[in-house]
Parts: structure tokens; C-alpha cells; sequence
């Protein structure tokens, strides 16, 4: 049996994501998408990255119906063309780009360790040369992290601290902004070796796990 | 040998200019490596995160970084021109808003070969000339130059 998509694709990728779940179906039938079906990604999205050759893995329950996998062919700006696999008994051949839903139909699931990374080497970029510890704090990545909360970021950033080991970043600022306090002594100030291990001392104090 | 650093934030570092002296390392900054310092970073920034000299005032401007050069013995003088038994430092700033002066970005000290040494942010120390080629949209141009006697000490830069 031979399956027709036809249309032409349109999913905003709004953040760092690892999955989409489709609210709302238009065409989605073509591929044998209902409506809440959450589509994992085999790589996960970040804002503003080129995607070619990403695929959907489907959910068993569809087998029956879903191409063996759709890949998305180009992106641009918050839109993604998908080019479906079109299953037949004998062969699988690439098809033409189809239409999945329009953007206001999707939503993206964040997974904050990913969202976390992305920024990360985003702040690393931005920062790129930069001497200054306040314009380090005031890059737009930095202060996403910051955004993030204290519940979700400072976990995070204590993981972040422990893997970065005897060459810590400059995440003390985020720290005191996110926890309103400083357990940094006076002395050790500007060595970043000692701030670290002041403000692991202070996570393991306050139960923090990471 | 490149560095890691973005080509385009040093417009005016060519092959020919500069040789990298070391690997990046997140120990110290530009302005403590201009003090002698590599064990923590220098910076007046308002939460107290960087180190910076006890009695001057925290404030990321050219006369509270000239005070805190100070206090390893650094005084204003006229250039960067390279004289015997003199180590001069150059401090640099960047214009943020037309009207206001220049915000300190970045310090290279003055070798004795007349080569100035520089560490980039959190990446690597370089030696370079002429200390303006490190002029550009993320350290600016020259601001100022300081000088004090040149000390046994700094004489074994770039390490």
C-alpha cells in the first residue's frame, strides 16, 4: 500500500526541545498523527539552529500508520519542512515536504537539562574574550539561565560547577541572584577554585542534589 | 598555532602579531595577570565576585583601575614607549555611550623586549605588537598608560 502526504510542513521551534506534541491535527492524518501524540526527536532542537537530516521517531501505537520516519529537509526562521518516508510494501522513497500543523497547534516540551546546555555554550560564545565578570553576567544567555528559576537553574548550576572541576565559570553571580545569599568568605573572593567549593559546601547544606 | 578566540572581536591580531603564550585557563583575568597574579581574577564588579585591592574603590571606571594599579606601585605616564628599567602597562577602555568616558575592558603589561603580554578574558595569554592590536569591539583602543620601575619579578614574563 502506498501513502500520499502532500502538503508542505510548518512547526515553530520556540526552544531548546527533545519532543513535540502535537495539540491539534490538521493534516496530521496523512501520517497517522492524533491529536496529544508526542513525538520524540532523535536530536534535540535548539533556537535558532539549522536542522537537516533531523528525524521523528513515532510512538509504537502508530506503527501501523506512521511512515517509518519523517525528516525534516529544511528550516528556517521558526519553521521546519518535513520530508516523509513513504512506507510501501516493497521500498521506502523520500517524498515530497509535507505539512504536519501550523505552529499555533504545537507545543514544545522543554527538557531543562537540554535547554541548560544549550545555554551554556551559547554564554561561552557570547562571552567570548571578555575580561569583565559584569558583562559576562549580562549576556542574553546567562540571564535566560537566571530566568530559569531557582528550583530548576541552581541544580544545574551546581552540576555545571562540579563538572567544570579545578577550571570553574563565572556562575557565582546567577548563584546569589537565584538564592539571595553568598557563602563566599571574604578572602577567597576572585578565586574561583574556593567559590566553588564554598557554594558546594552551601548545596549539600541546603540538600541540594545534582 | 590559532586561538580560541573569535577572529572578528581582534580585528587587528594577525599571525604576524601576536604569539600565544599560553592555554586558556579560568584562574585569573587580564588585569590580574597584568599585576602578577594567576590565581584569581581581578574585577570591581558590584556582587563581589572579583578580587580587588582593599581600600579602592569598587567601581568599574579608568580612575578606580589606575588606584588599583596603583597600589603595586603604577603611576599615569604618557605612553607605551619602551624604556630601560621602566614597565609599563597599558589599560584599556571601550565607549558605551558617547558622552561618558571609556569603560575599562582590558590591561596588557609591557614586556622587556618591548612585546606586550595580554590574557584574553578566560582563553589564552598572548604576547603581542604593538599593544594596539588588540584594538576592537570587545577591548576598544588604549586608554591609558601607567609605568613604575621594573621589578626582578616581572622580568620572567610570558611564563
Amino acid at each position: 500500500m502506498l501513502s500520499y502526504v502532500t502538503e508542505t510542513a510548518d512547526i515553530a521551534v520556540v526552544a531548546a526541545a527533545n519532543a513535540l506534541v502535537i495539540n491539534q491535527v490538521m493534516y496530521g492524518w496523512f501520517l497517522g498523527i492524533r491529536p496529544d501524540d508526542v513525538l520524540p526527536l532523535d536530536h534535540h532542537v535548539a533556537l535558532g539552529q539549522t536542522l537537516k537530516g533531523l528525524s521523528l521517531r513515532k510512538t509504537p501505537r502508530h506503527k501501523k500508520h506512521v511512515p517509518e520516519s519523517i525528516t525534516a529537509v529544511a528550516y528556517s526562521g521558526t519553521q521546519i519542512e518535513f520530508c516523509p518516508w513513504i512506507y510501501d510494501t516493497r521500498f521506502l522513497v523520500p517524498y515530497r515536504p509535507v505539512k504536519v500543523v501550523p505552529p499555533s497547534m504545537v507545543t514544545v516540551i522543554r527538557d531543562p537539562e537540554l535547554e541548560f546546555g544549550d545555554l551554556v555554550t551559547k554564554w561561552q560564545r557570547e562571552k567570548g574574550a571578555t575580561s569583565s565578570i559584569t558583562e559576562t553576567a549580562m549576556c542574553d544567555a546567562y540571564l535566560q539561565i537566571i530566568a530559569m528559576g531557582r528550583a530548576t537553574a541552581v541544580p544545574l548550576i551546581l552540576a555545571q560547577l562540579r563538572s567544570e572541576g579545578d577550571q570553574p565559570d563565572q556562575w557565582f553571580w546567577a548563584l546569589q541572584i537565584l538564592t539571595g545569599v553568598d557563602p563566599v568568605a571574604e578572602e577567597d573572593r576572585g578565586d574561583f577554585v574556593k567559590m566553588s567549593r564554598a557554594w558546594s559546601t552551601w548545596g549539600e547544606n541546603e540538600g541540594y542534589v545534582w | 598555532m590559532s586561538g580560541s578566540w573569535n577572529p572578528s572581536d581582534f580585528p587587528e591580531l594577525t599571525q604576524d602579531n601576536h604569539t600565544i603564550t599560553s592555554v586558556a585557563d579560568r584562574h585569573y583575568n587580564c588585569i590580574a595577570w597584568a599585576a602578577g597574579e594567576t590565581t584569581r581574577k581581578w574585577w570591581p564588579d558590584r556582587r563581589n565576585i572579583g578580587w580587588w585591592p582593599r581600600g579602592v574603590q569598587r567601581a568599574e571606571t579608568m580612575g578606580a583601575f589606575v588606584e588599583a594599579y596603583g597600589t603595586l606601585g603604577f603611576r599615569l605616564c604618557f605612553d607605551g614607549s619602551l624604556e630601560p628599567g621602566v614597565e609599563k602597562l597599558a589599560i584599556f577602555g571601550r565607549t558605551i555611550q558617547p558622552d561618558k568616558p571609556p569603560v575599562p575592558t582590558h590591561a596588557a603589561l609591557q614586556l622587556e623586549s618591548g612585546q606586550w603580554t595580554s590574557k584574553l578574558g578566560d582563553l589564552e595569554d598572548i604576547s603581542h605588537a604593538p599593544v594596539d592590536a588588540l584594538n576592537g569591539p570587545i577591548y576598544g583602543k588604549v586608554a591609558c598608560y601607567l609605568s613604575r620601575p621594573r621589578q626582578n619579578a616581572m622580568a620572567s614574563y610570558p611564563r
